[in-house]
């Protein structure tokens, strides 16, 4: 009598239980991760163009992916010794608290709520987002504020929720929700008429679009209601931890400033004369020593899985179907988001 | 020590020691929350939830509390399962004695139904039924027009809203009382002088509903009527009833109606043939038969399974989430534990809930199921 969604629910449960109760979290987790050998990452379920999305060959790919991917790459030098853990929504959150995994690169919006009130700690954003509408072109609709009185569809457990209220409210106009638990069932009813608009962040919704039979027969709206910097999370009172996050991270932003490939990085190694590029691949000073990893942690990022700019082009860019501009994406440099403290 | 003794101590520690063990679970849970910077307790209850709620038995809006969300959570799981129960006995009887049917072609039917449903998993029974809908019905733009007073599309069924007021709600009141009272009596009278009743409910429910129209139609009873209409993108006044909740409550109800069914034949292929020959001798129709004799009978084998069906029932809606019925694990265990990330007190909270509704149930039927059992002198 019992089916999969129960188990899950317990398995849920249990892990609350279990992970809140039992154990007391490790307090220095790049400790345990290195006695592991893999890194466990949370991720979407695999049913995310772009950020987490399963392909033909059963890789996972997509700009969570390889956040992922980058971290393993800094600790071990090698981004296949990673292990992900399909999340939903609802799940996530519980299943860093409790230790199941070491940290969540799966389209996570960095608020205060979340950061204080769950314990957590925003490592970096490794995706600027913003909320948005996708409606039925049919319904002739071309700005959010026609939506009075419409149906909107969206995925409970996300910001996304609230935010439309919000909007809504603020706008004097009124909506009726319909709120499913995951983006599959969200996805296909959306499709099949039960709502007027779909909101969520204007990257899945991108996503959302190429999955439609015939994608002209929808259009996204050009208001962007919300803030959504997309990080990756780990649990409070670990700095070390962070640390590492963020730092593997910004090695990859700061390759892209330098102009590092992981196809010219062997080149740049063998030609250097600069001792910041010198200090940031690892030639010499201890940058890697103070974080705790390989000294050469930022070549091994850039070499096996790339720059911020090569992984954004492949996984949500001009390379792959959702084609979206850099935008706030763009290095600060061109005027964009993206900007990594100094490695020195 | 005598093993009386022996036993009774063994209770006691046993006792003492899982109360010990739930205290240890406590202070470390609340020790390592602490710990972890996270705070605790029940006071986010009396936040503001932000969030609305697409269908509610009760007054919800997003300006009110966690607690409100809780309530409307409780109220819609206990709708679709109330009326799923009802759902499945009807099913589950019918086709139980289908299934015994002499004629092949109704007991084949019969045994094609269960088979087929209880051999699917459930949630994808109440998937299925409800891109069904979601399929079948037209979009709003050509929704089907029911003769002016409602329509039907694939978001919903929408019809005339009734607001009586206080003392039409009063009227209405006292025309079931009465109602009641005559069948009855009309009831007792019938069996005195034929040795058969009538069926009450059928004629309590028809007598009252047509009187109740009639006085509002005559206007006796003061009522608003709140008409459905088209808008821009829905419709809009009126009640509506969900696809949501219909495809629950007929993914449920087909489900478990084919467990019930089994119970049912169980329980009559419990009761000796004897009785069944007896009762055609002594000139009782079929129906009659069944309903009279070998029913009550067979009723002390399917009450025992069919409580455990009834919890499972009540437990399983809780598949509703993944269509999108705000049910308490949809919006209550679902996004309430999202926004405040308190997923002991609420996990809690819902386990509380399904376990004295669970036990209720159980309590409930239980003392039905003594009434029904042999009283053996």
């Amino acid at each position: 009598m019992s089916h999969i969604k129960d188990m899950k629910a317990a398995a849920a449960l249990t892990a609350v239980a279990t992970g809140v109760m039992a154990a007391p979290v490790a307090a220095d987790t790049l400790e345990e991760v290195l006695e592991r050998g893999h890194l466990e990452c949370g991720v979407s379920t695999g049913s995310s163009p772009g950020f987490a999305f399963l392909n033909e060959d059963n890789v996972i790919e997509g700009i969570d992916a390889d956040t992922c991917r980058i971290v393993a790459a800094a600790i071990f030098g090698d981004p296949s010794k990673v292990v992900f853990s399909p999340l939903e929504n609802k799940e996530r959150f519980t299943a860093l608290q409790a230790g199941e995994i070491d940290m969540l690169a799966r389209t996570t919006t960095w608020t205060l709520s979340r950061d204080v009130g769950l314990a957590f700690d925003f490592a970096a954003v490794n995706f600027y987002d913003g909320q948005g509408f996708i409606v039925r072109a049919d319904l002739g609709v071309t700005s959010a504020l026609e939506l009075d009185g419409a149906t909107i569809c969206t995925t409970s457990g996300t910001t996304s929720e609230l935010n439309i209220r919000d909007y809504f409210t603020a706008n004097g106009m009124s909506f009726s929700p319909v709120v499913y638990e995951k983006s599959s069932e969200t996805r296909t009813s959306f499709f099949a008429g039960r709502c007027d608009a779909f909101s969520s962040d204007a990257s899945w919704i991108a996503g959302l679009r190429i999955q439609a039979e015939n994608p002209d027969d929808y259009v996204v709206l050009p208001e962007i209601i919300s803030k959504e910097p997309l990080g990756m999370v780990v649990r409070h009172g670990d700095s070390r931890w962070k640390d590492v996050v963020s730092w593997a991270y910004y090695a990859a932003v700061e390759a892209e400033e330098l102009g590092i490939t992981s196809e010219n990085v062997d080149q740049v190694l063998a030609d250097n004369k600069n001792p910041a590029i010198a200090r940031f691949l690892g030639q010499e000073g201890d940058l890697g020593e103070l974080l705790g990893i390989p000294a050469d942690y930022a070549y091994q990022v850039i070499k096996t899985v790339g720059n911020y700019g090569e992984i954004f082009e492949r996984t949500v860019g001009k390379e792959s179907p959702l084609n979206l501009e850099r935008g706030m994406n763009a290095l600060w440099s061109d005027g964009g988001m993206q900007y990594a403290p100094p490695a020195r | 020590m005598n093993r009386q003794q022996i036993s009774i101590v063994v209770q006691i520690s046993t006792i003492v020691g899982l109360c010990l063990f739930a205290w240890f679970l406590i202070v470390t849970t609340k020790a390592n929350l602490a710990a972890a910077g996270m705070s605790s307790g029940l006071g986010f209850l009396d936040e503001k939830a932000g969030f609305d709620v697409a269908f509610s038995l009760i007054e919800y809006s997003g300006d009110n509390t966690y607690w409100r969300v809780f309530l409307v959570g409780i109220t819609n799981t206990l709708l679709a399962s109330v009326i799923a129960i009802v759902g499945c006995t009807v099913i589950g009887f019918l086709v139980g004695i289908a299934l015994l049917s002499r004629n092949p072609l109704t007991a084949g039917v019969a045994r094609v139904y269960v088979e087929t449903f209880r051999n699917v998993p459930l949630l994808l029974n109440i998937l299925f039924w409800y891109f069904v809908i979601l399929n079948l019905f037209p979009r709003v733009a050509d929704s089907f027009d029911l003769f002016g007073i409602g329509f039907l599309n694939q978001r919903g069924l929408y019809l005339p809203l009734i607001e009586a007021t206080p003392l039409g709600r009063l009227i209405m009141l006292a025309v079931v009382v009465v109602t009641s009272i005559g069948v009855f009596n009309y009831s007792k009278r019938q069996t005195e002088v034929t040795g058969f009743g009538i069926f009450r409910t059928g004629w309590i429910a028809l007598i009252s509903c047509t009187v109740i129209a009639l006085l509002l139609w005559i206007g006796v009873i003061g009522a608003e009527v709140e008409m459905p209409a088209k808008s821009r993108f829905n419709i809009t006044g009126g009640i509506s009833i969900i696809p949501e909740l219909v495809a629950l409550i007929v993914g449920l109800s087909i489900y478990h109606g084919a467990f019930v069914a089994e119970y049912v034949r169980g329980g009559l292929l419990s009761v000796a043939k004897g009785q069944s020959e007896a009762a055609l001798s002594t000139g009782l129709t079929d129906w009659q038969s069944m309903r009279l004799v070998i029913l009550p009978q067979a009723m002390r084998v399917i009450i025992p399974p069919y409580i455990s069906n009834n919890l499972n029932v009540v437990k399983n809606s809780s598949l509703g989430a993944a269509i999108a019925f705000p049910e308490l694990v949809n919006i209550f265990a679902g996004t309430s534990l999202n926004q405040t990330g308190r997923a002991i007190e609420i996990v809690l909270m819902v386990m509380a809930f399904y376990f004295t509704i669970s036990m209720l149930i159980s309590l409930v039927l239980n003392i039905y199921n003594k009434k029904v059992q042999f009283n053996e002198r």
